[in-house]
Formats: structure tokens, sequence, C-alpha cells
């Protein structure tokens, strides 16, 4: 099953104190405060002026950081994040300032929106994720560093309503249930993950064609038998069973992980570069089954989904480069952010992730970010 | 190391290729209302126009954004500095150069109030200066580009445009785009490097300095400004080295979507010289696709060598954690992938392999024969000092098939790939008059497999040719492969049609371009696809392809009248013969061949109907006048035939429709179908002899829709002494006129003792003026009459020749045809010719327009010394 949420930390800060170079944003916060009450279209308005000039600006390569700069341009091009982020605590001492991945990274969007260049430095950022042992000149899978580094924000938002906010925004519940076939008794657990993390092969090892394939091999239930035999309750041993999930509720922000690299025993991890288109939108009432959406799923007219950022990944699995294509939510365009190199692009240059089987360097799409169509 | 300059002089010019201009020249010739926009731009005092004017050149040649952009932690930009005072230097030497004249005066007392303004406002700032001139030469692109675009939009009206796709014009934009960027990162290195030089420099010197004098203050400030040059140096290189490598990455990221694009492109370009293979009219020239395979590895190769000259920036130096280590050998990786896939996919099979004779159908060779075949590589860039040799190979992965033929390429089997023949356009490598030898020595008789029958007949049995080239380009090289299209290999000319069946089946049908063992299994063919091939092969064979009546007659022909797009044809139905029944291949190839070879013009102008079923053409021809005929192709002849029908009136006053007995080309060599339909007679033994095809279908006169095909008739010098008669071979038919006529939907064969009324008809030459006419009645049966009217020997012209009977010159044609009918009446009822034309063929189909077992045909002639040959078919009906 995918990864858990890490239990976000109780922070000890809790001083209101603002810091000065916040009142700015602060200001329009208490404006979008109102908006809330007021409706969900005036706040996207509202939060679309506050991030108008979020132009697309690159960040420096720190040393093997393309990895985490990738990342970092996803959350930050995301306004419904930066949203949460802007309304954080902001720690009064300096030295927890230092060290609040949140506030460094707010301070890291405030001073590419400032920026008149094409691109800044993300050093103090660095040197804070450093101390949470995020360290650099590391070659990092993207999947990890991200649930890392979205642990460390969460845990260090003091704020709970907004670290709910946050959970809110990315998390997807399942319920995962596991029937046994002896007696039919039905073992039920509701579990979180904030990414799917999709297969390239279903379970006979044939390739998937599609990440709509992909997603319904997902949540294809599965045998166990054998060795793999789960201890029924009702039947007091070991009897073979169905395991699978039905999805209860998606995120605003959906990630998707595509599984490309494969870890054989006694080898090298190997990247599997074959081509599986991803689609601009995606509908899961189209891909999944009755079955497979759990029956209190709420809010399933708006599983509609739209193509937001993908993390590409170029090279081979020990040794490569990662960048981003993001689209603007402001402007709707597309970007490709390649560390401090940053250019608009066409929805050609995004197919080009999908991948080729003929070629081992090229860029594939490693993460998918989708955002649902209609916010509510 | 210094970078060789892109290399521009093949491949056409884009827009945004370098600066062919000068940018402020090109500017300056915009229209009004972008001058407008110009001026504007300097309307504000940042930058006066007098500066930009006089420092054109030199100002577009700076990198001005860099230098406003200093790197991080710099206190200030040395570039920005450095640029400010040679700013201000080549302005005093531009005043210094200004003459003592009074235009003069006024010109240089504004150059100096803008030389002193600047240096009041920037001299602290000189960033700030960078930052205006690099927004300023920005805007004025902007400017530039939305003029010439207008200008452009103006001077090409959109009809007159080819049409581009959608796609190929975001080639053309990217490619344009990926050059201007590798040129701009290009300069970049460049000036790093030669910031790094003259900082070598300095530092030499200063050592020598150094180490001869004793420690001095200004020795002291000296080292101090080394030092921080150094720094200086230090810091824009980190920051240059992760910017470039950043940008190389984004670039590549580029070029792949632009590689994607040009597979696209030329596997489009694939189908269409398959398509054009079996006959379609498509447009297959490389030429474009040749720029852009070019322009995208010129591209990558420049990267290429950036990359490299960072590499040996990195030897000179390096420190720790230094992005070049780890990152360069990713990105060359990357880029020699890319480099490789883009040439691997560039090398194609221009000209796909053809015997020079019979023409226009590729892809089927026949050992012995030679054949040509020519191999292209799109990305032209040539390495002088490599020879690119191209070697051939018949079969390199030979499928393991009992029997499988195998040949041997005889002559050379390699050649080198020429750039500067001037008779070719392109890198190409034209391999002409080879041919294959059957490996099996003296492998027995024609097209037999013999013992070593194999699964696949040898029609069915498909090679590949294969091209290799060892390719070398700087430091780059590659195996490169193509292959040919499967062809088909015969021995003997009469497999040829057979042969092209299989190549028009394959490449409608295969999905895989060298599936070798397509016919060990070949899929069915719907009749979309079908119709749409065969229409190709009129269309390329007669420039003239069937129409929707035409296409419909096949269609039922092959599936009934339920035919639909859908319906499916099985590759043994289309093209396996089993005799006595031949396919459908046979037959539509020999009416191919007949319309090839006699009747071009008239199917080309469309006076033939041809297909066309017999209920529909009574149905055609019942509706018109009498007299209405049209040209149909037989479907039992197996070689190909062509008949008349025509609507007469019936024996109650309803309209009958009678057809001729199908020419063939037999028929044809001798006689042109146009003179036939002239001269055409129907004898009847109460009426004169008259022509029944008056009108043809829907109603064009005879002679206005045929006049311009029949033969001349040579006018006789009538002073001349003759030695012979004048003759003219004409073909009629007869009638009884007391049997009934068959009745209309009588379509198999009559009763036998119907019409068995054989006429010996007789060969009637008409002389060029009617005066000396010899009747000559023919022989039993068809044969004998026939052979002389094809090879009309002394004999035929002798008068009185087999019993004719010469009929005084000056006889009239009353006269003529009485005699006439007199023979007919003595031959009537002869039991033996009535079998001798029903030359029963073994192929035939269930007879739909079969002939009743008619009459037999006599061939009349009559020799003058005129020799224009004219043979008139005779044909009774009842």
């Amino acid at each position: 099953m995918g990864q858990g949420i890490g239990c976000p930390e109780k922070s000890r800060k809790s001083e209101p104190a603002l810091n000065q170079s916040m009142k700015k944003a602060e200001d329009g916060e208490e404006s979008r405060e109102e908006a809330v009450e007021r409706g969900d279209k005036q706040l996207r308005a509202l939060h679309g002026v506050a991030d108008l000039n979020n132009g697309a600006i690159g960040l420096y390569n720190m040393g093997l950081s393309c990895c985490l700069n990738s990342l970092l341009q996803v959350f930050l091009m995301n306004t419904h994040f930066t949203v949460i982020l802007r309304r954080i605590r902001v720690p009064t001492v300096p030295i927890e300032q230092k060290k609040s991945v949140p506030y460094q990274m707010l301070l890291l969007l405030e001073q590419m929106q400032c920026s008149k260049r094409r691109a800044v430095y993300p050093q103090e950022l660095v040197s804070c994720l450093t101390w949470h042992n995020l360290k650099l000149f590391v070659q990092y899978d993207a999947a990890q560093l991200f649930l890392s580094l979205w642990n460390l924000i969460k845990s260090q938002i003091t704020d709970e309503q907004l670290a709910d906010r946050l959970t809110t925004l990315y998390t997807i519940w399942v319920q995962e249930y596991l029937v046994c076939q002896k007696c039919s008794f039905e073992t039920r657990r509701d579990s979180n993950m904030l990414s799917l993390p999709l297969p390239m092969f279903n379970s006979c090892s044939q390739r998937l064609k599609t990440l709509e394939d992909s997603l319904r091999c997902f949540f294809q239930p599965e045998q166990l038998t054998d060795n793999n035999m789960c201890l029924c309750e009702q039947c007091e041993r070991k009897t073979p069973c169905l395991q699978g999930m039905r999805l209860t509720c998606l995120p605003h922000t959906l990630t998707l992980h595509l599984k490309r690299f494969y870890y054989k025993k006694s080898s090298w991890t190997q990247k599997i570069s074959y081509s599986l288109p991803f689609p601009q939108s995606l509908d899961f009432n189209q891909i999944l089954t009755q079955e497979q959406c759990h029956p209190d799923a709420k809010e399933k007219a708006d599983w509609q989904y739209e193509l937001f950022g993908v993390v590409a990944h170029s090279g081979l699995a020990s040794f490569g480069h990662y960048c981003a294509y993001i689209r603007s939510l402001t402007e709707g365009k597309w970007y490709c952010f390649n560390d401090s190199s940053v250019c608009q692009v066409s929805w050609d240059d995004v197919k080009c992730t999908y991948g080729n089987s003929h070629t081992h360097w090229s860029e594939t799409a490693y993460l998918l970010v989708y955002m649902r169509k209609n916010p509510q | 190391m210094q970078l060789h300059p892109p290399a521009r002089s093949s491949g056409p010019r884009y827009a945004g290729d370098g600066p062919t201009m000068a940018q402020w020249q090109e500017v300056q010739q915009l229209e009004n209302t972008y001058l407008e926009q110009v001026h504007q731009l300097y309307s504000e005092d940042h930058l006066p126009m007098d500066v930009r004017q006089y420092l054109a050149p030199w100002l577009e040649d700076q990198n001005w954004s860099r230098a406003a952009e200093p790197p991080a932690a710099e206190p200030h930009s040395a570039q920005a500095h450095m640029l400010f005072h040679t700013l201000l230097a080549l302005l005093d030497d531009q005043y210094s150069r200004f003459g003592a004249s009074e235009d003069d005066f006024v010109l240089k007392h504004n150059l100096r109030k803008s030389k002193l303004n600047l240096q009041a406002n920037y001299q602290e700032c000189p960033e700030q200066l960078a930052n205006v001139i690099a927004n300023l030469l920005r805007e004025e692109k902007a400017i530039l580009s939305r003029g010439l675009a207008a200008q452009q939009a103006a001077a090409q009206p959109p009809s007159s445009a080819p049409m581009e796709t959608d796609r190929q014009q975001k080639i053309e934009r990217r490619l344009a785009e990926i050059r201007t960027a590798v040129q701009e990162l290009d300069r970049e290195v460049r000036d790093l490097e030669e910031l790094q030089d003259t900082f070598d420099f300095r530092y030499k010197m200063h050592r020598m300095v150094a180490n001869g004098a004793s420690p001095s203050p200004e020795l002291a400030r000296q080292t101090e400004q080394l030092q921080a040059m150094l720094n200086n140096l230090d810091r824009s290189r980190k920051c240059l080295w992760q910017d470039v490598l950043a940008r190389a990455q984004e670039l590549l990221g580029r070029c792949e979507t632009l590689r994607d694009f040009l597979l696209e492109e030329l596997a489009e370009w694939k189908d269409r010289q398959r398509r054009a293979c079996i006959g379609a009219a498509c447009d297959t020239s490389l030429s474009r696709l040749e720029t852009w395979f070019t322009g995208a590895a010129e591209v990558l190769f420049q990267l290429w060598r950036l990359l490299r000259a960072l590499g040996d920036q990195h030897v000179k130096l390096t420190y720790q954690h230094d992005p070049l280590t780890t990152q360069r050998p990713l990105l060359e990786s990357r880029l020699q992938e890319q480099l490789a896939c883009l040439l691997r996919s560039a090398f194609v099979v221009e000209i796909q392999p053809i015997m020079p004779f019979p023409n226009r159908r590729p892809l089927v060779l026949k050992t012995g024969s030679k054949f040509s075949v020519r191999a292209r590589l799109l990305v032209k860039l040539q390495d002088r000092s490599h020879r690119l040799e191209v070697k051939i190979v018949l079969d390199q992965h030979p499928p393991d098939v009992k029997g499988f033929r195998k040949f041997n390429i005889l002559t050379s089997t390699s050649k080198t790939l020429v750039q500067d023949d001037p008779q070719m356009e392109g890198l190409v490598c034209d391999f002409r008059h080879i041919s294959l030898k059957d490996q099996r020595a003296g492998a027995s008789g024609k097209g037999s497999k013999g013992a070593s029958e194999g699964l696949l007949a040898v029609t069915e049995e498909l090679h590949l040719i294969t091209f290799t080239l060892d390719y070398k380009y700087q430091e780059l090289v590659l195996e490169l492969q193509t292959s040919t299209l499967p062809v088909v290999i015969i021995s003997s000319n009469n497999q040829l049609s057979s042969a092209w069946a299989s190549v028009l089946w394959f490449n409608m049908l295969s999905p895989d371009p060298k599936n070798q063992l397509f016919f060990s299994a070949p899929p069915a063919a719907s009749w979309a696809q079908l119709a749409e091939v065969l229409n190709w092969q009129f269309s390329a064979a007669t420039e003239r392809g069937l129409d929707k009546e035409q296409l419909h007659m096949l269609a039922e022909k092959l599936f009934g009248p339920e035919a639909t797009p859908a319906s499916t044809l099985t590759w043994a139905k289309f093209a396996k013969d089993n005799p006595p029944v031949f396919s459908f291949w046979t037959w539509l190839d020999g009416i191919l061949g007949l319309i090839r070879d006699h009747l071009a013009q008239l199917w080309k102008d469309g006076h033939i109907m041809g297909f066309v079923s017999r209920r529909r053409e009574r149905q055609l021809l019942k509706r018109k006048q009498m007299g209405t005929f049209l040209l149909r192709f037989s479907e039992s002849s197996r070689e190909g035939g062509i008949t008349c029908s025509w609507v007469e009136p019936g024996e109650k006053g309803q309209p009958k429709v009678r057809s001729v007995e199908p020419y063939t080309k037999t028929e044809l060599t001798s006689l042109p179908l146009p003179d036939i339909i002239h001269d055409y007679q129907l004898v009847a033994a109460e009426n004169i002899p008259e022509n029944p095809l008056k009108f043809l279908y829907p109603g064009t006169p005879r002679d206005e829709a045929f006049g311009k095909y029949y033969t001349e008739r040579r006018e006789v010098d009538l002073l001349e002494q003759r030695k012979y008669l004048n003759r003219r071979l004409i073909r009629v038919s007869s009638r009884q006129p007391h049997e009934p006529w068959l009745p209309e939907d009588m379509g198999a064969v009559p009763p036998a003792a119907e019409g068995l009324a054989a006429n010996h008809l007789e060969a009637l030459g008409l002389g060029a003026y009617g005066l000396e006419q010899i009747l000559e009645p023919g022989p039993n049966g068809l044969e004998p009459a026939l052979e002389q009217a094809l090879e009309p020997g002394p004999n035929g012209l002798e008068p009185g020749a087999n019993g004719l009977e010469a009929l005084e010159p000056g006889a009239s044609t009353q006269e003529v045809l009485e005699a006439l009918e007199q023979e007919l009446d003595q031959m009537r009822f002869d039991p033996a010719g009535s079998n001798v034309l029903r030359g029963g063929d073994p192929y035939l189909l269930p007879p739909d327009d079969m002939p009743p077992p008619g009459l037999p045909v006599n061939t009349l002639f009559l020799g003058a010394n005129d020799l224009t040959p004219l043979q008139v078919d005779s044909k009774d009906f009842q």
C-alpha cells in the first residue's frame, strides 16, 4: 500500500507575531479570509491576484538539486498550495526561522516573485533542508523526496487548521479490504496516501498501454494465495483471500507516481523507459467501476482532473536529471523548468515525456500532478 | 579552444538564423506603423537614438542581459563596467571622426550631449544601462518580428503558398528557436573563455614582473586586482556553467520534441512512398525533410562541440561539487543518443528497386535483369576526411522457410555516398545496373521451384535489400541501416502480373513494412482499401482512374449486389488462378494491359465506359435512341477484351441490345478500335450493310466522339501507276434475316440448334476510292480468314485468290454488296463454320456476355496499293 502521511508534529511555536517582511502578504490574507465566507469563486479570483506575478522563475542547481528544484516548482506554482503557505505563522526566533521549511519556502517564493532575474538561488532553503537531513549531492528519487518534503512542511505548520487544509489538498483516501474466499468475511481499513504508485506492468507482466490502464490495474483486486494467505478472523486460520481497495476521496491536487524504476534482486536498479501516454484530462468516473469506489464516496461528480504538472526524469536510474513541466494556473501556459533555465513549451513537449522504448536517455514522466477541474 | 562558428553554409536560412543584417538596419526598413513604435521606444531619454545609430553593430554584439544580471553574491558587475567604459570610448572615437562642416557641428553637439548624459546617469550604476540596452534590443526585436510577419503576410497571398501542416510550421519554428538558443549559448561560452584567456595573460605578465621586482605597493595593488579578477572569473564561471548546463538540458528536451516531429513527418513520407509505389499520386520529394534533418543534426552537433569545449575548460580548472563533473557526461550521453536516433532514421531508401522495363511497377525484379535503387542520407553533413561507403545485401536475415530462394547481387555491392554530384541533390548513393542471380546453379525451369518446392510460391516470396552505411562525422561513429520495401523476384516475364499482385497486396495491407512472411497468412482486404488501390492502377497506368459507377460494377462482380465498403476479399480470391477459372486480378490486369497498349487515348478521354454489367448496360441503352452504343470490357476474356454494345429495334418494336464478340489485343494490334467502330458493318440478307453504331452513349454522334482518332486515309495519286489495288481491312457482322434474335435476357448459352447457320462472310477491302474492289469469300471458319486479315500476305491481295471473284473496276458499291449477299447465301447453313468460331476458352468465367455460339467471322478485304489496313469484324446474332 502507498506511503502513509507522516504524523504532524506539534510545533512548540505559537507566537502570532508577524515578520515585517510578511506584512504585505498578510494584508492580502485578511481580505482573503472574508472571501472564504463569500464564496469560492471570489477566493479563486483573489488568490489569483495575489499570485498574479507568480511568473515562472528558475532555481539554480545547488549541486545535484535538480530533483528538489523540480519538486519546489511543482509546489510553488500551485496557487492552492501557496495560499496555505502564505498563511503560516512565522517563527520569531531567527534560528527557528532558519530551520522552518515552510517559512524558508515562503521566503523563496517571495524572492522568486520579486526577482527580476531569470533564476534565483534557493540557498537558505537548501541549508534548512540539510538541517533536516535532506542533503545535497545525493541522487534523490523524486517520489521519495516529494513525500519527505511534504511531511516536513506538514509537520512544521503550527496552525492545525492550516495543516488540515494542506492534508485535504493532497491526501487520497481509500478503503482497503480483505475478503476471505472461504467464508466471505470482509476486513476493512481506511487508509490514506499522498500519491498513487502506478504500475507499468499488469499482474501478468504485460506492458500497460496507457495511464488509464495503469490506474485500472492499480485498483484491480488481487488474489492472495499460498504464502500470501492471510489470517481470517472468522475462520481463525490462514485462508486464501481477495485484497483490494475502494476509492473514498480524491484530493484537489492529485499526485500519481509511475513506477518506472524497478529493483531486481542482486542487480542494478533499472529504468523502464517505454511509452505510457497520459491524458490532459482524466475522469475517474470513466476509469473506475462501481465496486472500485467506496459507496460513501463524496463528490464523485468532481472526480474530473486536469494535468497540472509532470516531473520528468532523463538518464539512467542511477544517474540522471530531473525537470518539471508545469502548466501555469494564472496563464494556462506550459513551462519547462530545468533548474535555472525556464522556457515556455507546448503540449507536444509535454507529450514527449510519454517515454520511448528505443531511447534510454530521453525524458520520461515520473510524477504526474493532476488538479481538479472545478475546485470546491 | 576556439569554437567553430556554427556551420550555416548548407541548407536554407530561417528566420532567426543569426543576424543576417544588423538589427538596426532592418528596423529602419520597417513600415511606418512599426517605425512609429520604434520612435516611441526611444522617446524616453534612456538611450539616445543617435548613440544607437552610431554604435549599432557593436551594441548588438554585446551580451547586455548578462551584464545587467551579474551573478548573485557579486557586488557589482564587472562586465557592465567594462561595457560602459567601452561605450564611452567608442563615442569619443565616433566624435573625433566628425569633420568641421556645419552639419557635423550639430551632430557633434548632439553626440557630446548624449555622452555627457550617459555618463551622468549611469556612471555609478552601469548595470542599469546594460539593463536598459538589453530591454531596448529585445523590444526592437519584437517590433521587428511583428513587422516582418506583417510584411510576409502581405507579400504571400495565402492561396499561392503551399499548404503547410500545423506540424510543419511547428518544425520550422522550433528549429529556428533552437538554432538561436544554441548560438546564444555558444556566444556565452566564448565570452567566458575570453575572460579566462585575459586572466591567464595578465596573470603570466604579473608573475614575470613580480619575479624580478621587489615588493612594492604598486605590485601589491596589481596582485589584489588580479585576485579580484580571479574571484570574479570564478563566480561567473560557476554561475555560467550551471546556467549553460541547465539550458543544455532544456535544449535537449526541446530537441527531443523536434525529433519526434521529424520522425512523424518521416513516417508520413514513408507511407506516401509506399502508396506511390503501388500507383498513388503522392509527393515523395525529400528536400524538405533533408533540410530539417540536417538542421536538427547541425544544432545537435554544435551543442556537442560546446559541451566538449566545456569539458576542456573543466580540465583546466575544476572545484569540488563542480556540476560539470556529473552533469556533462549525462548530457553527452543524452545528446549522442539523440544524434544516433536522428541519423538512424535519416538513412532512407529514396527510390525503391525498379527495373527499367516494364515501367511503373517497382519492387518486382527479374533475375538477370538490371535494376536500380537509391539510398539517401537526409543529414547532409559530410566530413571530407571520411569516405562514406554503402554496402548492399539481399536478405540479411532470411526467414527460416523451406525452399526460400537465395540470390547473389551481381557486380559491385558497395558504393560511396556522393554529395557533390551536380546531377543529384542530396547525399545519395545510386546503385544502377545491378542484377540478381539465383544461387542454385542451373535452377530448374521457368519460375518453377523444382524439387525444393517451398512453402511460398515464387511470387509470394518477399525479399529485402538492406543498405549498411558506416557513418563517421567528427567524433561520432555509427552504423546506419535501411531496407527497401519487400521485393518479389521472378525469373520469367509471365510472372510479372502475379508478382505485382503480391506487391499490391503487401503494400496495401501489411502493417509491418519488413514482414517477409506476410504471405504465409495474408490478411483479407476490405473493398474500401481495394477500390482505392485498383483506382490507382488505372490512374497510374492510363492517367484516368475509375469512377464511382465503374467501381460499383467491380464491387458487384466481386461481392454480389450486397457489396459494401466493408466487404472483404481474400488474397486467394483476388489473385490465385485456379484453371480453368482465372482470378479477378488476372482479368483486370489483362484489361489494364489492353488499355495501356491499345486504348490509352480513348480511355483517357473517357470514351470507354468499360466496367458495366450487362444488366446495367441494357438499362442504360434501352432508354436511348436507336444506334446508341457503348464500349465495355469483356468479363470472360483472360487477356482483356473490349466489345461494343448498341441498341436497335427488335422484332416487336422493342429496343434490343446487341454486342459484338470482344476484340482482344490480337485484333487491336492490326486495327485500332476507333477505325473498327467507324467501319463496322452489320450485314443482313434483306438490307444493305449498315453501321449500327451511331451515337456514343449518352448521345454523342459517333464521328464527333471518335473522329479525331480515325486513321487518316491517304490520298492516292491518281496518276501513279499502281501495281496493286488499294485495300483496307474492315469488320462486319452478318445477320440471319429469318432467324429470331436471341432473347435479351439470355445471358447463357443459347440452345445449340439456334444460330448455327454459319455465314461465311467475305473479307471486303474497299478501295481508296472504291474503283477496284475485290470480293473474297473466306475459307471455312474464322481462323484462316483472320490469319489473312492479320497477315496480309500477297495471297490476300491477289485478285481471285482462294476462289475469289474479282469485280470489275468501276462496279458500284451496290454491285459489290449484291455480290456479297449472294456469297452469303451460298455459304449459309454451313455447319462446320459454327464450331470454329466458338473457340472455347478454358478460363472463361460463367459467361455473362458470352456471345451466342455465333457465326463464323470472315474477313473481307480488297486490295489496292494504298495500304491502309482496316479490319472489320463480322459477327452474327440471332
